[in-house]
C-alpha cells in the first residue's frame, strides 16, 4: 500500500527562518496531489523532507505507513524527478534509467526488459543508447520519469518538471505526465508554482502560502469553495475580483455595499453561509469571479448592478476578457499573484485615474459589442459571491 | 573563533566552502566524512607535522648522529643561540632575504609584462603560453643544470654572446664570483618562475571585465593612469597568491644553490635552507638543524601571514 | 516586402559612397603609422619572449650533440650556434656507462605512484570537504593548504632520521609517500573546489535512486569530474617529477637515484664537468615534460589558476 502521509511536518532553518509550519496531508495509495503556492511558499521544501534530502524539524513523514523520518531517501524508496531532470551526463539514456536498478543489483536481464518496456512507454525506445546531451527538454524529462517507471517505487515525487519547458510543450506534457502517474498507480505527490497545472492534473490540489497549508480538496472545490482570500485569489485566472464592502446594517433583505453600489444577497447564500447574519454593520471582502460578472449597456431590471468603465479588452477569439474599473476599494491578497505576472500590472491599468476606484476582468461572450472607455453595466451573478473575513481572511460560512 | 570567521575576516577566498547537500542520516554522512579526509589529513600530517614536531624536540636536544655515542641531552635554547653566534646563520639570513626580495620584485615586474602580454588576443597566443609553460614545468634541476651550461665560460651561450657583440665580460666564470653567481642564480630562477607568476595574473586580468576600462576611457583616464588605478587594485587577489607562492619560495631555495654553486664561492651563495641541508645531512646535527628548521617554519608562517594581512582584498 | 524601384535606388545610393571612399593606407595616417609601429613592437617583444624561454633548450641540445672534443674546444667561431660535428655519443655514453636508464624509470615509478595515491586520497577528501557536512572543513583545508607552503629542508632531518629508523633509506617508494607533501594541498583544492560546482541535484538524484554516498562519489560525481582528475594527476605528476631535495637526501646508490638527482651526481662526479653529457641527460629527461605540456597546456593553466581566485 503506498500512501505518504505528513503529520504536522515542520521545517525550522538555522537561521530561525520557518520553511514549513505543522503541515499535515494524506495522499492516498494511486492519489496524485499536487502542492501549489508561490516561490517561497514552501512547497519544494515539503516535497524534499518526504524524499530524505532535507532534515524535518518536526512532526512524522509517513511512507507506505512506515515512519521514514530518520531513513535515508535510498531506505524510503521514493522515486523523485527534479526540477532540472538531474540526468547523468556520463550515461546514456538506457543506463539512467537503470541505473537505480543497476544498484539494486537486478540480474542484467531483468533490468533490460524493464528499460526496455518503459522506454516503449515513453517514446523512447530508439534513444535508449544516446547520451542526454543530445536530448531535447520534452525528451529529457521523459527520461526522468522514466526513472521511477522502472522502479515501482512507494512514492512518486516530481519538483516542477514542467516549469523548464516551453508553454505548447507543457500542455502536451501535462497530459503525458498525468497518463504516466495513473500507469504507475502510486502515491504521487506534485510540487508547482503553476495553478493551471494545479488544477488540471490533481486529484486533490493543497495551497501552500508561508509554508502554511491553505486548503487540500479537489480542484473543482478550492474553485467554487475557497477557504481563504489567498486560494481564492491565487487559484483561477484571470483571478477572483475582490473588493472591500460592509454589510448594511439592517432591513429586511440582506445586502452589502461595495462603494457606491449595492448587492443584494440572495437567500441561497444566506443558506450556505448562516454567520454571514454575524457581519451585519462590518467590513467584510466580497469577491466574484471573473465569469459571473455579466457585461452589457442596458439597466436591466436587477437590483444589484454595478456601472464600470472599461480600460481594456482582450479578445481571446472564444471569449472576451473586459479590464474595467469600478468605484469601490480593491482587495489583493498578500502573494496570490501567480507566478510571472507582475505584481504590480493590475494597479497600473487605468492608473491616474481618480482614487477610489478598483480595477476588475470580466469574461463575456465575444459577440457583446463593448469599446474601450465606454461606461456599462455590471450585473453579478449574485449566488456566486464569495464573501470572506477581513480580519482572518476566512471565507464567511457557517 | 572559527577558522571560518577568521578567514571570512582575512577575506581569504572561500575557506568555508559551500554547503554540503544537506539530508537525513546526517551524522553517517558526518562521520563518512570525516573517514574520508582522514587519509589526506593523516599523511600530510606524516610529512610536515611530524617533521615540525622532531625538529622542536630535536633543537632543545644535542643530537648529533656521527658523534656516536655522545650522550643526546637537554641543551635548552643553546641550539637556538648558536644560530646567531658563529655559525654563518645571520649572514645566510640577510644574503636569502636579499635573494628574495630581489627576485621577487624582478620577477613580479616581469611576470606582470607577460601577463599582460598574454592577455591581448593576438595570433599565436596559444603558442607563446605553451612555450613559456615548458620553462616552469620542467624540473629546477633542469634549470639549473640548463644554466650552469649557458653561463660556463667555455661551453655557455652567455660568453659567446659577450664575445660576439664585444661586451666586457666575455670571458666571466660566472660562478666563480659572489655577485656574478647570485646573478646566474637569478637568472635561473626568473626563468623558471617568471612564467608562474605570469600565469596566476593573467588568471586575475581575465577576471576583470572588460567595460571596466571603457567606462574609464570615456571618463578620460590615460593608459597608464587605467593601469594604475583600475588594474592594479583589481588585480590584487592575484597578486596576493602569486607573492605568496613565490615569496616563500624564493626565501627557501634550495635545489638552484646546491646545483648551481653548491653554497659557493665560498660560502657567498649559501641560503637558509641550504644552512639547514648541510647542518642535517652533511654535519648530522639534528639539534642544530632543528633549530634551523623551526626558524624556517617560523619566519615562512609570519611572513605568508603578513603578505595575506596587507593584500587582502578590500571590498 | 517587394523592393520597389525607389527602394532599390536608395539603397544603391547608400551603398555607392561606402564603397567609392578610396581606402586610406595604415601607415599614411599618422595614427595609422603608430599603432602599426606599436603592434610590430609587441609581436617583437613577444618574439623576444619567445627566445628567452627556448633558446635555452636549444642551447642544451646542441652542446649534447657535442663531441667530447668539441665540448673540450668550447664554444667558438666554428664551433658556435651550431656545433661543428654533430654527435649522439652522448646520449649514447649516457645510457650505456651511466645506464641513466634506471634513473629514468625509478622517476617515473615515484612520479606515477604519487599521482595515483594523490587522486585517490585527494578525491576522497575533496568530496568530503565539497559535499559532507564534517564540522572544521574550514580549518582542515587551510591544514591541507598550509602544508603546501611547509620549508621541503625542515622536512627533511626528521624524516630522514624516521626513514632511517624504519630501514626505508636509500628506497624510492617511501618518496611517493614523501612527494603527497607537493602534490595534495593543489589536487585537493583543485578537486574541492570542482566538486563544489556540480550541480547538487545529480547527486541528489542518484541517492533517491538508492545509491550511497560512496556510490555517488564512485558512479556519478568521479565519471563526471574526469576533466577535474586529470588535470590534477598532471599537475600532481609535474610536481613530483621535480623533487631533487628529498630524492638528495635519503637515496644513496646510484640505482636507486631518480633522474634529477642522478644527473646532478654524475656531472658533479666527473673530474671535468663534461655539459655535453650533462645535457643529453637534461634533454631527456625534459622531452616528456615538454609533451605533457604542449598536449595539456590548457588544462595545466586552468588547474593551476582554478578556484585561487574566485574562490
Amino acid at each position: 500500500m503506498a500512501t505518504i502521509e505528513l503529520d504536522h511536518v515542520t521545517k525550522v532553518y538555522p537561521n530561525k527562518n520557518q520553511a514549513v509550519s505543522e503541515l499535515s496531508l494524506d495522499v492516498a495509495d494511486g492519489e496524485f496531489m499536487v502542492l501549489v503556492g508561490p516561490s517561497g511558499c514552501g512547497k519544494t521544501t515539503a516535497l524534499r523532507m518526504v524524499a530524505g534530502l532535507e532534515e524535518i524539524s518536526g512532526g512524522t513523514v509517513r511512507i507506505g505507513g512506515r515512519v521514514v523520518n530518520d531513513l535515508t531517501p535510498k531506505e524510503r524508496d521514493v522515486a523523485m524527478v527534479f526540477q532540472n531532470y538531474a540526468l547523468y551526463p556520463h550515461m546514456t539514456v538506457g543506463e539512467n534509467i537503470g541505473f537505480s536498478l543497476k544498484l539494486r543489483h537486478l540480474d542484467k536481464a531483468e533490468i533490460n526488459r524493464r528499460v526496455q518496456e518503459a522506454g516503449q512507454t515513453l517514446g523512447l525506445e530508439s534513444m535508449l543508447n544516446v547520451k542526454p546531451a543530445s536530448l531535447s527538454g520534452g525528451q529529457r524529462q521523459r527520461v526522468a520519469m522514466g526513472r521511477a517507471l522502472v522502479r515501482e517505487p512507494a512514492a512518486f515525487l516530481m519538483d516542477e518538471p514542467l516549469s523548464n519547458l516551453d508553454a505548447k510543450l507543457r500542455v502536451q506534457m501535462r497530459a503525458e505526465v498525468s497518463r504516466i502517474q495513473r500507469r504507475l498507480g502510486v502515491a504521487t505527490l506534485y510540487v508547482t508554482h503553476d495553478q493551471t497545472e494545479a488544477m488540471t492534473m490533481g486529484d486533490r490540489v493543497a495551497v501552500l502560502a508561508h509554508g502554511v497549508l491553505q486548503q487540500c480538496e479537489p480542484p473543482q472545490t478550492l474553485y467554487d469553495h475557497p477557504a481563504n482570500l489567498f486560494v481564492a485569489a491565487f487559484i483561477g485566472s484571470p483571478a477572483m475580483n475582490i473588493y472591500q464592502g460592509e454589510m448594511e446594517a439592517d432591513g429586511g433583505e440582506m445586502a452589502v455595499r461595495l462603494g457606491d453600489h449595492r448587492i443584494v444577497i440572495p437567500p441561497s447564500q444566506q443558506e450556505a453561509r448562516p454567520a454571514l447574519g454575524g457581519y451585519r454593520g462590518r467590513q467584510l471582502a466580497v469577491g466574484i469571479r471573473p465569469e459571473h460578472l455579466a457585461v452589457g449597456h442596458e439597466l436591466p431590471d436587477n437590483p444589484s448592478i454595478i456601472p464600470a468603465e472599461i480600460d481594456l479588452l482582450e479578445s481571446l477569439g472564444a471569449e472576451v476578457i473586459v479590464h474595467f474599473r469600478i468605484k469601490a476599494d480593491h482587495i489583493r491578497p498578500e502573494g496570490a499573484v501567480p507566478e510571472g505576472e507582475d505584481q504590480t500590472m493590475p494597479l497600473t491599468i487605468g492608473a491616474g485615474v481618480s482614487d477610489k476606484t478598483a480595477p476588475g476582468v470580466a469574461r463575456v461572450d465575444p459577440r457583446v459589442q463593448l469599446k474601450v472607455g465606454e461606461t456599462v453595466t455590471l450585473v453579478p451573478d449574485t449566488d456566486h459571491l464569495q464573501f470572506f473575513d477581513l480580519e482572518t481572511g476566512a471565507a464567511i460560512s457557517s | 573563533m572559527g577558522t571560518r570567521s577568521v578567514a571570512r575576516r582575512l577575506r581569504l577566498p572561500s575557506i568555508g566552502g559551500p554547503p554540503p547537500i544537506a539530508g537525513v542520516a546526517r551524522k553517517a554522512d558526518r562521520r563518512l566524512g570525516y573517514a574520508l579526509v582522514a587519509p589526506a589529513v593523516l599523511l600530510l600530517l606524516l610529512v610536515t607535522g611530524f617533521p615540525l614536531a622532531y625538529n622542536l624536540w630535536n633543537s632543545f636536544h644535542n643530537v648529533i648522529l656521527s658523534n656516536a655515542g655522545a650522550p643526546q641531552n637537554f641543551v635548552g635554547l643553546k641550539n637556538y643561540a648558536e644560530l646567531f653566534t658563529t655559525t654563518g646563520f645571520p649572514q645566510a639570513l640577510a644574503r636569502t632575504l636579499g635573494f628574495m626580495v630581489v627576485s621577487v620584485v624582478l620577477e613580479t615586474i616581469a611576470g606582470l609584462a607577460l601577463a599582460l602580454m598574454l592577455h591581448r588576443a593576438f595570433r599565436g597566443r596559444g603558442l607563446l603560453r605553451a612555450a613559456i609553460l615548458i620553462p616552469w614545468a620542467v624540473p629546477t634541476v633542469v634549470s639549473a643544470l640548463l644554466w650552469t651550461t649557458m653561463f660556463d665560460p667555455r661551453s655557455g651561450f652567455v660568453d659567446y654572446l659577450l664575445g660576439i657583440l664585444h661586451l666586457p665580460g666575455s670571458q666571466t666564470t660566472w660562478l666563480a664570483g659572489e655577485w656574478t653567481a647570485w646573478a646566474a642564480v637569478l637568472v635561473a630562477d626568473a626563468w623558471k618562475n617568471v612564467p608562474f607568476i605570469a600565469i596566476i595574473l593573467l588568471a586575475g586580468l581575465q577576471l576583470i571585465p572588460g567595460d571596466v576600462y571603457e567606462a574609464a576611457r570615456i571618463d578620460g583616464a590615460s593608459t597608464w593612469q587605467s593601469f594604475r588605478r583600475m588594474t592594479l587594485p583589481l588585480l590584487r587577489p592575484a597578486l596576493m597568491v602569486a607573492l605568496v607562492f613565490r615569496t616563500l619560495q624564493a626565501f627557501l631555495v634550495f635545489d638552484i644553490i646546491y646545483i648551481m654553486t653548491g653554497g659557493g664561492p665560498g660560502t657567498t651563495t649559501e641560503t637558509l635552507s641550504y644552512l639547514n641541508w648541510q647542518a642535517f645531512l652533511v654535519d648530522t646535527n639534528f639539534g642544530f638543524g632543528g633549530a634551523i628548521s623551526v626558524s624556517l617554519v617560523v619566519i615562512s608562517l609570519l611572513m605568508a601571514g603578513a603578505i595575506v594581512f596587507v593584500m587582502r582584498p578590500r571590498t | 516586402m517587394a523592393s520597389t524601384p525607389a527602394s532599390t535606388k536608395l539603397s544603391a545610393a547608400v551603398a555607392a559612397p561606402v564603397a567609392a571612399a578610396p581606402r586610406v593606407r595604415r601607415w599614411r595616417t599618422w595614427r595609422g603609422r603608430r599603432r602599426l609601429g606599436g603592434q610590430v613592437l609587441f609581436y617583437l617583444g613577444v618574439l623576444v619572449v619567445l627566445l628567452i624561454a627556448l633558446f635555452p633548450f636549444y642551447w642544451i641540445l646542441r652542446t649534447s650533440l657535442e663531441s667530447n672534443a668539441e665540448f673540450v674546444q668550447g664554444v667558438g667561431s666554428t664551433n658556435g650556434l651550431v656545433p661543428a660535428h654533430l654527435t649522439l655519443s652522448s646520449y649514447i655514453d649516457d645510457f650505456t656507462q651511466l645506464h641513466f636508464l634506471t634513473p629514468l624509470l625509478n622517476s617515473a615509478i615515484v612520479a606515477f605512484g604519487t599521482t595515483v595515491v594523490t587522486i585517490v586520497v585527494a578525491s576522497l577528501a575533496g568530496y568530503a570537504l565539497a559535499r559532507l557536512p564534517i564540522r572544521g572543513g574550514g580549518a582542515i583545508l587551510t591544514f591541507v593548504l598550509l602544508a603546501g607552503f611547509f620549508p621541503v629542508l625542515a622536512m627533511v632531518g626528521p624524516l630522514f632520521l624516521l626513514y632511517r629508523d624504519l630501514g626505508l633509506l636509500d628506497n624510492i617508494y617511501p618518496l611517493i609517500i614523501t612527494y603527497l607533501v607537493y602534490t595534495l594541498p593543489l589536487s585537493t583544492w583543485l578537486l574541492r573546489n570542482f566538486f563544489a560546482q556540480i550541480p547538487k541535484e545529480l547527486e541528489e538524484a542518484a541517492l533517491v535512486d538508492g545509491a550511497s554516498r560512496l556510490q555517488t562519489l564512485r558512479k556519478v560525481v568521479i565519471p563526471v569530474s574526469i576533466p577535474a582528475v586529470f588535470t590534477a594527476g598532471i599537475l600532481s605528476f609535474i610536481l613530483a617529477w621535480n623533487d631533487f631535495a628529498f630524492a638528495l637526501s635519503f637515496l644513496d646508490s646510484p640505482s636507486k637515484f631518480t633522474a634529477p638527482l642522478a644527473i646532478v651526481v654524475f656531472g658533479q662526479s666527473q673530474f671535468e664537468t663534461y655539459f655535453n653529457r650533462i645535457d643529453a641527460a637534461v634533454v631527456v629527461i625534459t622531452i616528456p615534460i615538454a609533451i605533457l605540456v604542449l598536449i595539456a597546456q590548457r588544462r595545466i593553466v586552468s588547474g593551476l589558476t582554478a578556484g585561487s581566485l574566485k574562490g
